[in-house]
């Protein structure tokens, strides 16, 4: 799907492979993701001085949501479109916080980019809890280096902060991927995802 | 215009075909109404006008449908856009911009047409429906029926022949349904072809050059407008007929519900002087009232006149500013199972409401909460499944029910409660005749029992066949209090029952 | 809470307007990653704060400060709270003052000059600017989605939260943490029911109006940069040069 078409001169990704249908649905999802994020942000991030705490909060919740809306779009490429989205809305609409556009785009090519080689498409329970895990992981990996470079206190954010940050992340996001495809799962029975 | 020849379609993961060997001739300029109890496959009929089925929705289809020299297997739904202006029930879920006229510009931007062209078409559209002055606004602040209005505006701009209107008016109180049909006539007369579907139809009596009556996936009835005159047949097609309705109660007094007993000594319910603010403005001021036990209240009035707020406020989902709402008999210490004897109530969307995979755990579902035991919650559970007719569908996920079946799932759910009170807001809405019908029996059957009811809704004829009392709120407040019966005296004939209707929706 | 108050302020507004609001969304956007970056660069406090000023009197200018202060102050107190922390830690307030202060102004920077962009500017605007700047149209119509549906999927959550009120559960936290099945039972599963069925009536209505893919779109309202706009860049690139200037001149003589 990531198919050159400098021809048209529009962009370096296609994405003609998605019907209305997908890009609909896909947009809904960021619309949770983002209710979901403010909710935990609110809650978390307001009573901890820790930056990774956010990550790490929204980690299992996200992927969960993430998940489902992979399960039923199956296509590789609809991580980075969830990644850019999300990435515009969360830099630059609401919380307005700049360094989540990078960290959401990069973290959803890395995941569709996994994806692509192990398995080909989302689908099985294993492609949705891998992909979930690695996009926590470079997200949170992103997000922390980028608050090293603004000057927060090395003290408190040092390699091996960043390292357990990130490890936990990654387990909370499969684990989220993990519920995620169960949900897709029932959606299924109650004929709401007809694959 | 259109011409459809031996249609079949069954929907993706069903057998049961949607629809059956449909053949329809549409001319240039004409108006038909397309209608049928809910399920009969109208709503699916429209789909496959445009495409939507078979390339949107997937599924199996057989024979052809051109629209306009186009056969629909051949172009896809966009292409298509131009023939067909097609407009949904609810008008929200087809906006994607905040101003009108963004939102009326939207399809000719998808033409890539250039500004001044757009431009043309966005006023041109808007001024056919009557909306120019609220070019600028944002579409949020609208009414329903200005929002349906603008719905299409949106359709118009990329200049189809032939417009299709799926279950407009099922969200719009009387007078936004009059201008819509107003404005439909306007384009009528400008050549417009026009297919409407609906199950209402004492308002498009004038309008409509042809009926088409659907049942089952087939066409059962074809033929002119004297059909919408004729009570038998449509009695027989369980088509809505409420001016109907007041001759049939006027001979035999079979839907007088002043003869339906209930207990007017014991006191359940007294609402004093209740008050509530919206942060909004609007507000909820100085009502009350008082039910007893088996008594059937209607609540009535316009979209916006406090009805939902009223009864949001008697169960608890907000806290009133001033006033009191006492239950009787009063509380034994307040606690849980108390607390659920008292009331329930059904909300308007049924989806909002179902939360467990099967039917019969739906019934249990929230019942642990009250501290009931499992031996007990399995044998209340097993009782109102039979008697209300869901043993059938014990194992379903009640997501995959009609949404007949789905109401009736929620009011057996708060059944499993005992409740002295159960409130139902607007539970007829895009109800056919026959569905109706098997909720007022419903309704009156618990009604014996000793349940009261608060109806929240703009349905006369529902409202005629099961309530005692009808409660009239304007503004936020209440503005009048009659009985049923008086209201029958008094709107006896078919003007009456125009008067009595502009009562309803204020 | 009532959700869609939390959630429509900045998703959902038309009608406001001043010069900031009028300006070409792709020059705030500049304004954003300048600001930002010559954050990084910056040494010295003095300038630092002076910078966070001259956001809050842009700001002012456009009449969001009030809604901005809001935020701000939740920043404030995450900030003051974390120095808070370090004090106790380390029993030495001075020190930790000035070991946060630089990343807290950093940040305030970045926060101020985001919200500055986020309150002037309208969802359809951003959507055009984005479109210029060459922005597949497909992804832009699934940001048109997403947008348009955070205030009615925060007004479908509370139906649900209602329901489930209803029925006797109340989702507070020790209802979660007592019976997880509720939050996935009670607000996951009928979320997800409810997008289903309204994306699929969103696809519809966008394809019976003609949208394909976004190929080939053409725009009712067209975005060009004009004078006040090369005015206010050039106002902005120069303010961001001295203050670069002054703070190298401060940095060599300390």
């Amino acid at each position: 799907m990531f198919k050159k078409t400098s021809n048209t001169g529009k962009w370096m990704i296609h994405f003609g492979n998605f019907t209305t249908r997908d890009l609909a649905f896909i947009g809904m999802i960021v619309a949770l993701m983002f209710i979901i994020e403010m909710v935990i942000m609110l809650g978390v991030a307001a009573i901890t001085p820790f930056p990774g705490a956010k990550s790490i909060g929204q980690a299992f919740f996200i992927s969960i949501i993430i998940a489902v809306g992979l399960a039923k779009v199956t296509k590789v490429g609809t991580f980075t479109i969830i990644g850019i989205i999300m990435g515009v809305v969360a830099g630059l609409i609401m919380p307005a916080f700049l360094p989540l556009l990078p960290a959401a785009i990069l973290g959803g090519l890395a995941a569709d980019a996994i994806t692509r080689i192990f398995y080909g498409r989302y689908g099985s329970r294993n492609s949705l809890v891998v992909a979930c895990g690695v996009n926590q992981m470079v997200e949170t990996l992103l997000i922390l280096t980028i608050m090293v470079v603004f000057g927060f206190s090395t003290e408190i954010i040092n390699p091996i902060m960043i390292l357990i940050a990130a490890i936990l992340a990654t387990i909370l996001g499969a684990a989220g991927g993990l519920i995620g495809s169960k949900i897709a799962t029932e959606l299924q029975s109650a004929g709401a995802i007809g694959n | 215009m259109i011409n459809i020849e031996g249609l079949e379609y069954s929907y993706p993961h069903t057998s049961k075909p949607a629809l059956n060997s449909v053949d329809l001739h549409v001319d240039k300029g004409e108006f038909v109404l397309v209608t049928g109890k809910s399920g009969c496959g109208k709503s699916t009929l429209a789909c496959t006008l445009n495409g939507i089925i078979p390339h949107i929705l997937g599924g199996n289809m057989e024979g052809k449908v051109v629209v306009n020299g186009k056969n629909t297997e051949n172009f896809t739904v966009f292409q298509m856009a131009q023939e067909i202006g097609f407009i949904f029930q609810n008008p929200e879920s087809q906006f994607f911009n905040l101003q009108v006229e963004d939102e009326v510009a939207f399809g000719p931007e998808n033409l890539g047409l250039d500004p001044e062209e757009i431009d043309k078409r966005v006023s041109k559209a808007l001024n056919d429906v009557k909306m120019t002055f609220w070019r600028k606004h944002n579409v949020f602040n609208l009414s329903e029926g200005q929002k349906q209005r603008v719905a299409i505006a949106a359709n118009l701009s990329l200049n189809p022949e032939l417009l299709v209107l799926d279950e407009p008016t099922s969200n719009l109180d009387l007078q936004g349904a009059m201008e819509l049909f107003q404005i439909l006539g306007r384009l009528k007369n400008k050549g417009k072809t026009i297919v409407l579907i609906d199950h209402r139809t004492q308002h498009v009596r004038e309008l409509v050059d042809r009926v088409i009556v659907m049942d089952k996936g087939r066409i059962i009835h074809e033929g002119g407008k004297k059909l919408l005159h004729d009570h038998e047949a449509m009695k027989k097609y369980s088509i809505r007929n409420p001016t109907h309705l007041t001759t049939r109660m006027k001979e035999s007094n079979v839907y007088n519900t002043s003869n339906i007993i209930y207990n007017a000594s014991e006191m359940i319910l007294e609402v004093d002087n209740l008050s509530y603010h919206y942060s909004s403005g609007f507000t909820l001021e100085d009502v009350s009232l008082t039910l007893k036990k088996g008594e059937v209240l209607g609540i009535v009035g316009n979209n916006g006149s406090g009805k939902t707020t009223l009864a949001k406020v008697l169960v608890g989902l907000l806290k009133p500013d001033k006033g009191t709402v006492s239950f009787f008999p009063e509380d034994q210490g307040g606690n849980k199972i108390s607390m659920a004897h008292k009331l329930g109530m059904v909300l308007q969307n049924p989806d909002h409401q179902l939360f467990m995979n099967t039917v019969h755990s739906e019934l249990s579902f929230g019942l642990s909460e009250l501290g009931f035991s499992p031996g007990e919650i399995e044998s209340r559970v097993e009782t109102i499944q039979e008697s209300m007719n869901l043993s059938k569908l014990r194992n379903r996920h009640p997501h995959s029910l009609s949404s007949g079946e789905k109401q009736r799932t929620l009011i057996s759910a708060f059944m499993t409660r005992q409740p002295h009170l159960l409130i139902l807001d607007e539970p007829t809405t895009g109800m056919d005749s026959y569905h109706m019908n098997q909720l007022v029996g419903e309704i009156m059957k618990l009604q014996k029992y000793g349940v009261s009811f608060i109806l929240i809704s703009h349905d006369i004829e529902f409202l005629l066949k099961t309530t005692h009392k009808l409660i009239f709120m304007e503004n936020g407040k209440i503005i009048d209090e009659k009985l049923t019966e008086e209201c029958y005296n008094l709107y006896g004939d078919f003007k009456g029952l125009e008067s009595f209707q502009s009562l309803v929706n204020g | 809470m009532n959700m869609k108050n939390a959630f429509s302020y900045n998703t959902s507004y038309v009608g406001e307007d001043s010069v900031i609001h009028r300006l070409d969304p792709r020059i705030k956007l500049g304004l954003v990653l300048g600001t930002t970056l010559l954050s990084v660069f910056l040494q010295n406090m003095a300038w630092l704060v002076t910078l966070v000023m001259m956001l809050l009197a842009l700001s002012a200018i456009s009449g969001t400060l009030k809604r901005m202060t809001k935020f701000l102050g939740l920043f404030f107190l995450f900030a003051v709270l974390t120095v808070a922390i370090m004090t106790l830690l380390t029993r030495n307030f001075i020190y930790s003052l000035e070991y946060f202060s630089p990343f807290f102004l950093r940040f305030g920077v970045m926060a101020t000059a985001g919200m500055l962009f986020a309150f002037t500017t309208s969802p359809n605007h951003l959507s055009l600017a984005l479109q210029k700047m060459r922005f597949p149209a497909s992804l832009s119509f699934t940001l048109t989605v997403t947008l348009r549906y955070i205030p009615t999927l925060a007004n479908e959550a509370e139906a649900i939260f209602n329901a489930l009120r209803l029925r006797g559960v109340y989702l507070s936290n020790w209802d979660v943490i007592r019976k997880p099945s509720y939050l996935y039972r009670g607000m996951i599963i009928p979320l997800f029911i409810r997008i289903l069925k309204l994306s699929d009536e969103i696809a519809i209505a966008a394809e019976s109006r003609a949208f394909n893919g976004g190929n080939g779109r053409s725009s009712l309202k067209i975005m060009e940069i004009d004078r006040n706009d090369l005015f206010f860049s050039l106002t902005m690139i120069m303010f961001c040069s001295v203050l670069m200037v002054m703070d190298k001149v401060s940095f060599s003589l300390i």
